[in-house]
């Protein structure tokens, strides 16, 4: 009887965690200009990606980005993805981090663009996708305001890395 | 040589944002009203007393959200004395939505005109949809940037920063703020092609 109570039990937990497209389970928090600035301190290399559901050159590299966490996390490269969503879509944005098996935290913006952008990135334009790299001290380094690809993510990360590694 | 090609396209859509003071750019480029004619920033800049351009489409949802606002504020513009425009650059060959015919079934009630070539976009350094241009009389930039602080929730407005630039510059009084920053949609540049009349703004 017991053996039957846990594989029942085992069984539910395994659907209950099978993610699909209407799960609103992911990692997700609204973070505020001030809160975002503070993470981007600290790592040798902080990789800070902002896209939004409605994005189509967004959706097209985030799979790389993932990739990129996967192979440099090692080396303490951080990812904050951050989506520029109107905040009445949050369900939409949980359910497109589902589904690419988002299981770190990740943000969505809260508060207005101006303020916003200001605070954080002050010569972004503001344009989708934006990807920018920052270093330890949370020094902007580097900013595309395009779509990027693997290669490029890989490039600049490293570049960061080289950098940090020649100095005494 | 595919990705010198797309390097090169890269460049050419990376022109630098217009900055406070600057001149209208492009005035003379020809571009397709939703009516049929053929409008220059010139003629719609002529004898106003200042002139709002604004990049938008009919396809991204930042676009969508203000354009209402934009609408109103245009309208108001418009009725005391100020040249309005919207100008659409997105490649409508890739982008369906962005075609003459969505734009004529928009029904932007002031001239919703088609940059052919995309470079109108590139010589203000538009990047995206919406982006905002005020200029003055003199047909000096003035104001660029965002319509309001709230492209969620119309209601949720605190800042109007178009209508007060525009409030400002009828009543002859220092635009500010003269720059803000909103989130928008890529513009969909099309592959850049020196048209006859059209000079991309080099860096």
């Amino acid at each position: 009887m017991k053996l039957t109570v846990r594989l029942v039990s085992f069984f539910i937990s395994l659907v209950v965690a099978t993610p699909s497209s209407g799960d609103t389970t992911a990692a997700l928090s609204r973070v505020t200009a001030p809160q975002l600035v503070e993470k981007l301190k600290g790592a040798p290399v902080t990789v800070l990606n902002f896209w939004a559901t409605w994005c189509e050159p967004c959706k097209e590299e985030f799979p790389e980005f993932l990739r990129v966490k996967k192979e440099f996390e090692k080396k303490g490269v951080r990812l904050l993805l951050v989506s520029m969503d109107f905040n009445s879509q949050e369900r939409a944005v949980r359910a497109f981090l589902v589904q690419n098996k988002v299981s770190f935290e990740t943000y969505l913006r809260e508060g207005g663009d101006n303020e916003f952008i200001q605070a954080v990135l002050p010569d972004w334009s503001g344009v989708l996708p934006t990807t920018a790299f920052f270093n330890r001290d949370g020094k902007l380094v580097k900013m595309v305001q395009a779509k990027i690809d693997e290669k490029k993510l890989k490039a600049e990360i490293n570049n960061i890395l080289k950098t940090k590694e020649k100095k005494p | 040589m595919t990705k010198l090609i797309l390097a090169l396209l890269l460049a050419a859509n990376a022109q630098a944002s217009l900055k406070i003071g600057d001149p209208l750019p492009e005035s003379a480029t020809k571009m397709k009203n939703t009516d049929g004619r053929e409008l220059t920033l010139d003629e719609l800049s002529k004898d106003k007393k200042g002139t709002l351009v604004v990049f938008s489409c009919n396809t991204c949802p930042y676009a969508k959200a203000w354009k209402d606002r934009i609408v109103e504020i245009g309208k108001d513009a418009e009725k005391r004395g100020l040249g309005v425009v919207m100008i659409n650059s997105n490649d409508s060959v890739k982008y369906k939505g962005d075609d003459m015919a969505s734009m004529i079934t928009a029904g932007i009630p002031f001239p919703y005109v088609v940059d052919a070539t995309s470079n109108v976009a590139r010589s203000f350094g538009a990047t995206k949809t919406p982006d905002v241009f005020l200029f003055g009389k003199d047909k000096k930039l003035v104001y660029k940037g965002a319509v309001d602080d709230n492209s969620d929730d119309p209601n949720g407005v605190k800042e109007h920063y178009l209508k007060t630039a525009v409030a400002q510059l009828l009543e002859g009084k220092p635009v500010k703020p003269a720059e803000t920053k909103s989130v928008g949609c890529g513009i969909k540049f099309r592959e850049p092609v020196a048209a006859a009349g059209t000079t991309p703004k080099k860096k």
